[in-house]
């Protein structure tokens, strides 16, 4: 491998000078490398601390100290601050990071292997495609025999989440589609979901239709002990794989053509992180509804910070959209006093001014 | 196998490729392109050179024989291409937020290369590939803030950091000042002959092809239209028939071939 070295073809001073020069982006590259770790470890701490200021926030003021003690050893806090800590806001305050977690690290790899910026799970037809399921169970009730009936909301908006990642992916395979043509299939899917929810609702009753509405506006309201455990199963089983990709991913970001010829299966990677998207996409909204702009803004964010080498992005992307999630989780509780508002809602009104300050505040103004 | 499927070296007999039902690239036969060579393929608009070229890397599907050193590479996966082949496209992406240096060590990194098992190894190796490009000044910019002439020679960066046994350069050298023109071809030139690399480079400028190419592969309407030592393939006769162009060619005190553009050919 030193086949370059040897026949630099310069002066003893000058292989001297570049010599030094190697040594020296080599060395300010390594800081860079540790300032990107250092980012994540702040990323994750900011989590920490975000999920003790949900846990903390409420009804009922907790303190800071009494979060963390009712957390690590809950016999030392009253009865009655264990109730609220275990069993109200723990679920809620654990969905909310997993879900931002979820979310966040799809539309990442979304957006890395449809080379668009504005790929997201929720502008690409996924969530729309889960609340028209939601919407078939909760409207017309079908429910399977030996599931409770919240399951098979759940399982409905799944099913149809799944089913529109891969109806993108069958038509990507069918006859070889260019990426442009599955970013504007993505955003056909959410019109034609969007107008079949809109007709289920139409052809609703008042009390289907309160239900619905409420689904639609994306809430934690859901979470217990099962499905906070079923997501963080599918989030631990499916990181892992995105980690493990995040090279290959960063080499597609050089183009297609020049990233299969380095020896990359363009078409295996595309497939198998859609399949992964669509598992973390699909349990996520199945539990919470359609949640807006964490899949987006996530991303942005992690991608301003650390830029694109994914093995920094994707985990980087994880925790942003975490720590975003769990903050809007925080501000639905204070914004109307008394009141939880549907989560949902509350990241979109946080996330699309944060979008336009990233589209108007670009750092060296690079297009 | 053919009479020179087991000479080292490239060998392409009646290549085609195209796309879905439309023939490109129409049966390219060539003499054995030859290790440590530099060979420029030239030809007007859509004749179809990158898309031979393209063929050429294994990524898209093509029908004829393509060996290597006698290895039958048609037919072949893409990974059995890329292992020895290294295609170079006409651009790099936008808006991609990466460094210079980071986009060398991701071309590295792409699939497992030999030699290159720790991550210092990658890095120290992604440095010394700029430092031979001239661009290790760069190293630490990103893309996005290049200029078009930077991009490029950051683009030729990755693929000779891939030390492929035959290296395809689309346009290496359009948006170049004369200066980074004249160092790109001389580096190329150089590392054919190190590697022992067989280099195909598509150029525009039919001097500088003259001048650094050991053969002129010229197409025209996908097919081979003159092929040979540059004073063989370009003269005014296959200028005019291919280019359309009514050219002198003549001998500079130094020897190399100079092309003169005069005017339109006579239809």
């Amino acid at each position: 491998m030193n086949a370059l070295t040897d026949t630099v073809k310069a002066s003893s001073a000058n292989a001297a000078t570049a010599a030094g020069q190697g040594r020296a982006v080599l060395a300010a590259y390594r800081r860079r490398v540790r300032w990107r770790v250092g980012a994540l470890v702040l990323l994750g701490a900011l989590c920490v601390a975000a999920f003790v200021l949900d846990i903390m926030t409420g009804p009922s003021t907790l303190s800071p100290g009494e979060v963390v003690a009712g957390l690590l050893s809950p016999d030392g806090v009253s009865n009655a601050q264990r109730t609220i800590i275990w069993n109200v806001r723990l679920p809620y305050a654990l969905m909310a990071l997993l879900v931002g977690a979820a979310l966040s690290l799809a539309g990442a790899e979304m957006q890395a292997i449809l080379n668009n910026p504005l790929a997201s799970p929720f502008t690409l037809g996924v969530s729309s495609a889960a609340s028209f399921g939601a919407a078939l169970a909760i409207v017309l009730g079908i429910s399977l025999p030996f599931l409770p009936r919240e399951w098979m909301v759940s399982l409905n908006a799944f099913g149809f989440a799944l089913g529109s990642v891969m109806l993108l992916q069958l038509m990507a395979r069918l006859r070889s589609t260019s990426v442009e043509t599955m970013v504007l299939l993505g955003i056909a899917l959410v019109f034609v979901f969007n107008a079949l929810v809109a007709f289920v609702q139409f052809a609703s009753s008042q009390a289907a239709l309160q239900q619905l509405v409420f689904w639609s506006m994306g809430s934690l309201s859901r979470a217990n002990g099962q499905n906070v455990s079923v997501l963080a199963v599918v989030l631990a089983l499916v990181a892992p794989f995105s980690l493990a990709a995040a090279g290959k991913l960063t080499a597609l970001r050089l183009g297609e053509d020049r990233a299969r010829s380095f020896g990359i299966n363009v078409g295996r990677l595309r497939f198998f992180a859609l399949l992964r998207v669509s598992l973390l996409a699909a349990t996520s909204v199945a539990f919470v509804g359609t949640i807006g702009f964490i899949g987006l803004v996530g991303p942005h964010i992690a991608r301003l910070m650390l830029g694109e080498d994914h093995r920094f992005l994707l985990p980087a992307s994880l925790l942003t959209g975490a720590l975003v999630m769990s903050l809007a989780s925080t501000v639905s509780k204070v914004l109307v006093p008394g009141v939880m508002l549907p989560v949902g809602i509350v990241t979109s009104i946080i996330g699309v001014p944060v979008f336009l300050l990233l589209i108007f505040w670009r750092p060296g103004g690079a297009s | 196998m053919s009479d020179v499927g087991n000479k080292a070296g490239l060998a392409i007999q009646r290549f085609s490729t195209g796309y879905r039902k439309r023939a490109i690239v129409k049966s390219v036969s060539l003499p054995l392109l030859e290790r440590g060579g530099v060979y420029s393929l030239i030809g007007p608009n859509a004749a179809g050179k990158s898309t031979l070229m393209r063929a050429l890397a294994g990524l898209q599907s093509a029908s004829g024989l393509v060996t290597l050193d006698g290895h039958e590479l048609v037919g072949q996966p893409l990974a059995e291409w890329a292992k020895r082949v290294t295609y170079m496209p006409q651009s790099l992406p936008q808006g991609v937020s990466l460094n210079v240096l980071e986009s060398v060590i991701s071309a590295l990194r792409a699939t497992p290369m030999e030699g290159l098992d720790s991550s210092d190894a990658v890095k120290t190796y992604a440095v010394e590939v700029l430092q031979r490009v001239g661009i290790v000044e760069l190293a630490l910019r990103n893309l996005g803030e290049l200029s078009g002439g930077q991009r490029q020679l950051v683009s030729l960066a990755q693929v000779l950091a891939r030390r492929p046994q035959v290296l395809l350069l689309d346009e290496p050298i359009s948006a170049l000042d004369l200066k980074h023109q004249l160092s790109v071809m001389r580096l190329v030139h150089e590392l054919a002959r190190e590697r022992s690399m067989i280099v195909l480079v598509v150029l525009h400028d039919l001097n500088v092809a003259a001048r650094w190419s050991d053969g002129i592969v010229m197409l025209s309407h996908g097919e081979l239209a003159a092929y040979g030592t540059p004073a063989e393939a370009i003269t005014p006769a296959t200028l005019a028939q291919v280019y359309g162009v009514k050219a002198r060619i003549e001998q500079c005190a130094r020897g190399t071939l100079q092309v003169m553009i005069d005017d339109l050919a006579e239809a």
